[in-house]
């Protein structure tokens, strides 16, 4: 290593201090105008019992104020020969710090002459505010003090409600545009912190589709002819653990749904302007756009007391049995099949008071047929569903494709076919299908797994797995004391205890 | 119709009482009044608005699960006698290896032994081939080809362990958790806690079969009863020859109608008695009066196999309805499964090879092992997997030493599956030592206790919030002892 890089190599380590160290001056200075508010108090006969700050005392602080600015200032200016920020910013940031700097040495020249003193110290203090906010903007970004400001005190102070309320305004999905309804917000909300206008680590500025089509240090981020290798998707897939994984440990991870709707479009050779609806999405990613889209649409749980109390009503009346489906929440589990054939479409259309909080719902054996479907529209919780046995058809499971959250979907029996395994693929989280004794084809079975299959997500949670593994086996030690090859002894038994 | 345990019933009656009758029955009222809230938590604390069930109907002692559920009912394969994990689950070839040598002194020394006390102790093989089967690879013995086709829907446990070396109380123990007399049973501490899905049959049913032979050890009643619960929680066995319930049909000349009239002035003269000394045992003798009428048709309805398709009955290998056979027997619990029974439990004798292993286990392995596999299969195929937990196992295992031409009792390790209910197929669950004695502690290690709080998981339940107050105590299935063997559900 050469001499300059050894210097180069201390001061970039040298320069992460200073966000360390700025406090310090800034400790030191806003002390000394408290006691000197606190002296000039004393001043009030009724007061004079507060403490007064010494001429020794003020040249003293003044003196250890100046000297923390001036090295604040010198670590500042190391740091900014290597951080990736934002040039104008850092620059705002760097005249501001220096110039507080000055401020204070000055300051500590003419402090003996009161009458130049106060001013001057007063300047000095909105000079270090002003650059300490500038160096705040630069780390977290703008804005970052107002963002959740409440609406009301925005108004007041005259920022408008645009520059304060972050809540997403929910968009229509037909109307919704690729790039800027779906993809964008995600990226604003987790990469542009760091990849954005004020501080773009790796070169790389993620705020706008161009920049993304620009790239960063390492080349572009979309556009590649290989979806597979592109950088997007790989450091975000990678395990928390490894350093390129993004976001950094420690940063607010992409959910399940962001990561999901990111690959996709990644895959689908990351478009900007087209509309979602000319798409063929996948069912997961439909339900991941959706769930995002749907922006504070967060889901209502009914009352526990209120729904307990029809529930038990119900239970009287109908002669079923309902049980609650969990410690604390409203859940229920609905079993009707203890009534056969006597519980009929009449009877499920009384369960409307209590449909949004059924979870199970057991309609095996009894007599509710299609028209009865439509009172299981209101049941957005609705996991297990139990048809068997039911005179239902095809026409009824198209009444059935509101119901998003099914898992677990019993038709045995009953006299659905081929045509309609088609409505089922509207059921995204659909794992368990039983069709025995139907008019339905294992060929159909097939082609709906294949629609509620996500090949790109299995395919991406196996890698994962490799490099866990790849990381497993990096961890483990292996001593070879060097072995010959021997018949094979007698083990010994394990001890018992 | 209701229970004494509805607390609506106990307060209005509190407040009908005279002082006079109050001071004149105040011991006997106190006492009952003590008991029924004992039977109800609920009673005495009404502050959860709980889900109440209607009539007389049982909803359970809890009012809403400790954790989310994921099976509703369960049905027990009970291998009665000790079935050798080392032929069945538990491959062992360096067993197989030192076969005929003296059992290593280390494994041994100091440890408890049935039969085979002061005897030398020599090591035996297993004279039966084990393959790898399904997807999941898990070793499965040759001789029992059905259940190897089903290996990737099962979770083998290898590392199971008991406490009693002998039958009856390692039969109690596997049942109640203990060997002592008195205890209610699982499938009563189930019933308690949740009640049953059907008001027209028992929520917890026994059926039994056993091998040609004759000669096996019985399997008494108390492995069923409901102990210190109130005796409606009791198991209730069914004939598994001939009828499943004798003399359930009506008498020439009594027709459903005057039957009808005779059960409910019973009820009536017995509420009288009933409301008098609130005793819920009288409650429980109104109560069977009621489900007896319902089993009047709910029974032949049951018992008509010949309702079953020809393949059905071909799968599980039933060759004569109604034989008594094992196979029968499991189709019959497929039936009780689909009507709402909470609690099945198959007994099968004939485990118990002190000698003769190697005949007598390929014997009683042909008798069970089509039909067990024949269960799982179509369960699965009605979806009734998902929420039916089934278990197939014995009291204890068989030891790796020799007792002559077979084994002796052993209690360190011993196998069973387990199968639905939300539990992983396909698992491989604990292992024990190289020669099948002990358990490997390596956390995966199931004792009875752990079984029975695993299996109490699968329905909500907290096993240490499962408890009833007798004798000034409160007990549990689990004792003090229990610990949920998270890993094993999907």
């Amino acid at each position: 290593m050469t001499a300059a890089g050894s210097l180069n190599s201390t001061g970039a380590f040298l320069g992460r201090f200073h966000p360390l160290w700025v406090h310090l001056p800034i400790g030191i200075l806003v002390l000394l105008a408290i006691l000197e508010v606190v002296g000039w108090a004393a001043h009030w006969p009724r007061l004079k019992w507060l403490p007064k700050v010494g001429p020794g005392q003020r040249t003293l602080i003044l003196l250890t104020g100046a000297c923390a600015a001036v090295a604040a200032a010198l670590l500042g200016w190391l740091l900014a020969h290597d951080g990736d920020y934002d040039a104008a910013r850092v620059r705002s940031h760097q005249w501001l710090g220096i110039a507080a700097a000055a401020a204070a040495i000055l300051v500590l020249a003419v402090h003996r002459r009161r009458w130049l003193y106060a001013p001057l110290f007063a300047a000095t203090l909105v000079l270090l505010v002003l650059a300490a906010h500038a160096g705040g903007t630069l780390t977290h970004g703008s804005g970052f003090l107002t963002a959740r400001m409440p609406p009301a005190m925005g108004r007041l102070l005259g920022l408008g409600n645009a520059a304060v309320s972050t809540v997403p305004v929910p968009v229509d999905f037909s109307r919704a545009v690729v790039f800027a309804d779906v993809v964008q917000p995600i990226l604003k909300d987790r990469c542009v912190g760091c990849h954005g206008p004020d501080k773009s680590n790796g070169g790389l500025r993620m705020d706008a589709w161009e920049q993304l089509a620009k790239g960063g240090k390492h080349g572009p981020v979309i556009g590649a002819a290989d979806p597979a290798s592109n950088p997007l998707v790989k450091r975000i897939d990678l395990p928390a653990e490894v350093k390129e994984h993004m976001p950094p440990s420690g940063k607010q991870q992409l959910t399940d749904d962001e990561l999901t709707v990111l690959e996709w479009w990644v895959y689908a050779g990351a478009p900007r302007d087209r509309p979602l609806a000319s798409f063929d999405l996948p069912a997961s990613v439909a339900e991941a756009v959706r769930s995002r889209l749907g922006g504070a649409a967060a889901e209502v749980v009914p009352n526990r007391t209120a729904v307990f109390a029809n529930a038990g009503r119900l239970a009287h009346e109908l002669g079923i049995l309902i049980r609650p489906l969990s410690p604390d929440g409203p859940w229920l589990d609905v079993n009707a099949r203890v009534m056969g054939k006597a519980f009929g479409n009449r009877e499920l259309a009384l369960l409307s008071s209590i449909a949004p909080a059924i979870q199970w719902l057991d309609l095996g054996g009894t007599s509710v047929s299609d028209a009865g479907l439509a009172c299981l529209a209101p049941m957005h919780r609705l996991e297990r569903l139990h048809l068997d046995q039911c005179r239902i058809t095809d026409f009824g499971l198209g009444l059935l494709t509101g119901l998003r959250r099914i898992e677990y979907l019993n038709l045995r029996g009953t006299s659905v076919s081929d045509g309609g395994m088609v409505a089922l693929r509207n059921m995204p989280r659909l794992r368990s299908l039983y069709v025995w004794q139907t008019a339905v084809t294992p060929a159909a079975v097939k082609a709906l797994g294949e629609a509620l299959t996500d090949r790109r997500r299995i395919a991406r949670l196996e890698a994962e797995q490799s490099e866990l593994a790849r990381l497993i086996s990096a961890e483990q030690f292996q001593g070879n004391a060097g072995e010959s090859l021997r018949p094979p002894a007698a083990k010994a038994p394990q001890s018992s205890p | 119709m209701n229970t004494p345990f509805d607390p609506e019933i106990i307060r209005t009656r509190q407040l009908e009482w005279s002082r006079r009758t109050f001071l004149g029955k105040s011991a006997q009222a106190l006492g009952a009044l003590a008991l029924g809230s004992l039977v109800n938590p609920r009673l005495l604390s009404a502050q959860d608005p709980t889900v109440p069930g209607p009539g007389g109907r049982w909803m359970g002692c809890l009012p809403s699960p400790n954790f989310p559920p994921r099976a509703k009912r369960v049905i027990h394969l009970y291998m009665a006698g000790g079935p050798s994990h080392l032929e069945t689950f538990d491959y062992k070839p360096e067993l197989n290896r030192i076969h005929g040598q003296p059992f290593p002194a280390s494994f041994t020394n100091g440890q408890q032994l049935a039969q085979l006390q002061n005897t030398k102790l020599l090591a035996r093989g297993s004279s039966f081939t084990f393959s790898p089967c399904g997807i999941s690879g898990q070793m499965i013995s040759d001789l029992l080809p059905y259940t190897q086709q089903i290996a990737d829907d099962i979770c083998v446990i290898r590392s199971l362990h008991t406490e009693q070396i002998n039958h009856d109380p390692a039969h109690a123990f596997m049942n109640a958790g203990s060997m002592v007399k008195g205890r209610p049973s699982m499938g009563s501490w189930l019933l308690y806690g949740l009640g049953a899905e059907t008001d027209n049959l028992p929520g917890f049913v026994v059926l039994m079969s056993r091998g040609p032979s004759g000669g096996e050890q019985p399997v008494s009643a108390r492995q069923w009863s409901a102990g210190f619960l109130p005796s409606r929680f009791q198991g209730v066995q069914f004939q598994s020859k001939g009828v499943p319930v004798h003399y359930v049909g009506n008498p020439d000349g009594v027709c459903q109608s005057t039957q009808r009239q005779v059960i409910d002035e019973i009820a009536r003269l017995n509420g009288f008695h009933e409301e008098e000394t609130l005793d819920p045992e009288v409650q429980t003798r109104i109560a069977q009066y009621e489900l007896a009428f319902k089993m009047q048709t709910s029974v032949p309805d049951l018992a008509d196999l010949s309702s079953e398709p020809e393949s059905i009955r071909e799968m599980y290998g039933v060759k004569e309805i109604g034989d008594g056979s094992f196979a029968s027997n499991c189709l019959v619990a497929r039936r009780l499964a689909e009507r709402g029974v909470r609690f099945i439990q198959l007994y099968h004798r004939g485990w118990d090879q002190h000698g003769n292993l190697d005949t007598d286990i390929k014997d009683v392995c042909r008798r069970v092992d089509q039909a067990s596999a024949a269960l799982v299969k179509d369960l699965k195929q009605r979806g009734m997997l998902d929420d039916t937990l089934v278990l197939w196992g014995g009291e204890f295992g068989r030891t790796p030493m020799g007792q002559g031409t077979g084994r002796d009792h052993h209690i360190n390790a011993f196998s069973a599956w387990l199968a639905g209910g939300g539990i992983r197929g396909g698992l491989s669950w604990g292992s024990s030592d190289e020669l099948g004695y002990r358990y490997i502690d390596d956390g995966q290690q199931m004792h009875v206790h752990d079984l029975h709080a695993t299996m109490l998981a699968a329905f909500g339940i907290n096993h240490e919030k499962l408890i009833y107050r007798f004798q000034g105590r409160d007990f549990r299935l689990t004792d003090v002892h229990g610990r949920i063997a998270q890993g094993i559900f999907a």
